[in-house]
């Protein structure tokens, strides 16, 4: 009976974690950010998709299993995996989305992001724009894995980038 | 004398008004419905619902609006003559997307991402009478009245349930493309047409036999679908790729793509098939389409986050 009862909580553990996947309720960023360099010279690195650990220093280094994915190894961390779903270089725009979530890693269970490039006055216009869901989708998720830490995460990881690239693009590094 | 009966018929249906048409937005992020007049394109009324209200469903003949939040584990009931809350009511789980059913049993279904399950409610008592089993995260829901079918997209099991609307029985669950969203029925019931975010396709079911006729290729991660009243045309919003997809339902080729707002969510018609609403979730805007002309018309401002998963416009 009582190992009935074990394999029955166990069986229900199980079905929670599934539901980790995706959710039903997305949330979003938008961010915005001026970098005094032509857009050709910011599309050049931030269109290279497998070559972000080289401007963004949250990722240590990526790899690339095959063409159109790169697995990221979050600094001090653990790895995700993205895919690219478009890349327009007369547009300056691409997007792409987490294929193997790790919420260990990074505290989302699954986004989308678009990245792009338009002149500006003052060189480029850079635009982060995310749709993504926090890690733990149930209705009672725990601190670390809610809509606050997830949207946290993501903006951090957008601002990061975008401000290292305009340090080192505009030549204050 | 019956010619005359003839003329003074149809002027009488030339002078009466159709019944007002409205589209009932759900905005996710503002806790929000925004009711929007199609005759004028002005917002009539909001009304303020509790967190992340998602699916919409509308009782044209009681005059009901119902709302799920699956974040709270909560339908929303409305007035929609009033526009004024009537209640909330308790389902658990996490209700998505919802479909009233427009015979004369009072019954609203609603899918239950997390339970795994089809809930049914009584919005007379406002309890849950019945629990059925579907696969993994259901997302889109749809009935059609004429056959008593309910179809729910699986979103983790790939497939495509079927239930009948009358009895709990299970006739078909159908292999659709990677992750099915959202689930459309053509008005003559010939086909069912069901979008995958993954792999961008859309599967197109038998209404009869429930096999699978043929799949579609769709923009990026496509949303929502539906097929305009009169038959003609499929739309399919594509969230990646920020534009809408018209598809001729005969041939089932792809007639023109549309570029609407950032990231589109579901779609909508008005009752004489001219004109496509589109929420945007991303950019906050109602796109509206003229369908004759194929072109954006229109970019209505909504509250945060609109999706109106559903068949969101009636009366």
């Amino acid at each position: 009976m009582k190992l009935w009862a074990t394999a029955f909580m166990a069986s229900q553990l199980f079905v929670t974690s599934l539901a980790f996947a995706h959710g039903p309720t997305p949330q979003k960023i938008d961010e915005k950010m001026v970098i005094d360099a032509p857009v050709e010279t910011v599309w050049k690195k931030v269109s290279d998709f497998n070559a972000i650990a080289d401007w963004h220093p949250m990722v240590e280094s990526v790899t690339s299993p095959e063409e159109g994915t790169r697995v990221l190894k979050i600094k001090g961390k653990g790895e995700i995996t993205d895919s690219l779903d478009e890349k327009d270089d007369a547009k300056h725009y691409m997007s792409y989305r987490l294929l193997e979530e790790n919420i260990e890693a990074f505290p989302v269970s699954f986004y989308t992001v678009s990245i792009e490039l338009t002149e500006a006055d003052k060189g480029t216009e850079m635009s982060w724009k995310g749709r993504f869901y926090r890690a733990d989708t149930g209705n009672f998720p725990p601190e670390q894995y809610n809509d606050e830490s997830a949207v946290k995460a993501m903006e951090a990881f957008a601002k990061t980038g975008m401000g290292s690239l305009k340090e080192s693009l505009e030549g204050k590094k | 004398m019956r010619l005359r009966l003839g003329l003074s018929l149809s002027l009488l249906l030339v002078a009466m008004p159709l019944a007002a048409q409205h589209a009932y937005i759900s905005s996710q992020a503002a806790n929000k419905i925004t009711v929007l007049d199609i005759d004028t394109q002005k917002i009539t009324a909001t009304v303020e619902v509790t967190t992340g209200p998602v699916g919409v469903s509308l009782d044209n003949k009681r005059h009901e609006l119902f709302v799920t939040h699956p974040e709270q584990g909560v339908v929303t009931m409305i007035d929609t003559r009033a526009n004024k809350k009537l209640a909330e009511i308790n389902t658990g789980g996490q209700p998505f997307a919802i479909a009233v059913d427009p015979s004369e049993k009072h019954q609203v279904f609603v899918s239950d991402w997390h339970r795994n399950a089809v809930v049914v409610i009584n919005p007379e008592t406002k309890l849950v009478v019945d629990l059925l089993s579907v696969g993994k995260n259901p997302a889109g829901l749809a009935l059609d009245n004429a056959t008593r079918r309910i179809f729910v997209a699986n979103r983790n099991s790939d497939t495509l349930t079927v239930l009948d609307a009358d009895t709990p029985r299970q006739y078909a669950e159908v292999k659709t493309g990677k992750a099915p969203y959202a689930v459309a029925v053509s008005p003559d019931s010939k086909h069912i047409f069901v979008t995958a975010i993954q792999d961008n396709t859309i599967t197109v079911i038998d209404g009869e036999s429930y096999e699978v006729v043929k799949t579609l290729k769709a923009g990026t991660a496509p949303y929502g679908v539906a097929v305009t009243p009169d038959n003609q045309w499929l739309f399919v919003a594509n969230q990646g790729t920020n534009d809408v997809w018209v598809f001729d339902t005969e041939t089932l080729e792809m007639v023109t793509k549309i570029k609407v707002g950032e990231m589109p969510e579901t779609v909508a018609f008005s009752d004489d098939s001219q004109y496509a609403y589109v929420t945007n979730w991303f950019s906050n805007t109602l796109s509206v389409i003229d369908i004759k002309q194929q072109q954006v018309v229109q970019h209505l401002p909504m509250p945060d986050g609109p999706r109106s998963l559903g068949r969101f416009i009636g009366d």
